[in-house]
């Protein structure tokens, strides 16, 4: 296999385990996430969570491993590209890297968000369970 | 709902359209390959951030209103 088939069948290759990646991360996070968004009072909410979530975690997946460029610094030049192979698998290893750390950095943005809309629950449900008599 | 997802689309549309495709006679499969994924990463990038924003807008609102239960 020359070097310049090598690149597309890694390139392809990568970005399809890149989507894995996400999806893994989205079947393994769904069933606690839909837990806890049943668990919301605010049903318009609660389906807007649950619809953008898949998009959530997917879509960084795939920008991370989009975000990689094979243009570096020193190479620019397609043929300086092709040239070696070890700069493609240390790409490749960069694209996942990147689509991991992506993942990563949903993951902690949605529980952050979930954090949140939690506390916010609670003080809801505080003033909800509250009796008139403690309200005075 | 229709205004987020006009501007959805049409930021969406506007990021590929403006990525610039510098497309030269006798290049590389992948040349075309690498142009069109920087497009695509343009818009997606667009669509993550605002999703994120009208998340996070969302989540304002809920926190500010507490709308009432509706289960």
């Amino acid at each position: 296999m020359t070097n310049e088939q090598y690149l597309i069948v890694s390139y392809f290759c990568v970005a399809a385990i890149s989507v894995v990646i996400g999806f893994a991360a989205y079947l393994w996070l769904r069933a606690p996430f839909y837990g806890i968004a049943a668990a919301l009072p605010w049903k318009a909410f609660r389906d807007l969570l649950a619809r953008l979530f898949p998009v959530g975690i997917l879509l960084p997946a795939f920008l991370g491993f989009i975000s990689v460029s094979y243009k570096g610094c020193l190479v620019k030049d397609y043929n300086q590209i092709v040239a070696k192979r070890s700069y493609l698998v240390s790409k490749n290893q960069e694209q996942i890297s990147a689509s991991l750390t992506h993942v990563v950095w949903a993951v902690f943005a949605w529980c952050a968000l979930i954090a949140i809309v939690m506390a916010v629950k609670r003080r809801f449900d505080q003033g909800t369970t509250r009796s008139p008599s403690e309200i005075k | 709902m229709r205004a987020f997802l006009l501007l959805l689309v049409f930021g969406a549309v506007g990021q590929a359209v403006t990525a610039s495709l510098d497309v030269k006679p006798g290049q590389h499969f992948m040349e075309y390959v690498w142009m069109v994924a920087g497009g695509l990463g343009d818009s997606l990038e667009y669509l993550f951030f605002t999703l994120a924003i009208y998340l996070v807008l969302m989540t304002i609102l809920v926190a500010a209103l507490k709308p009432k239960d509706d289960k």
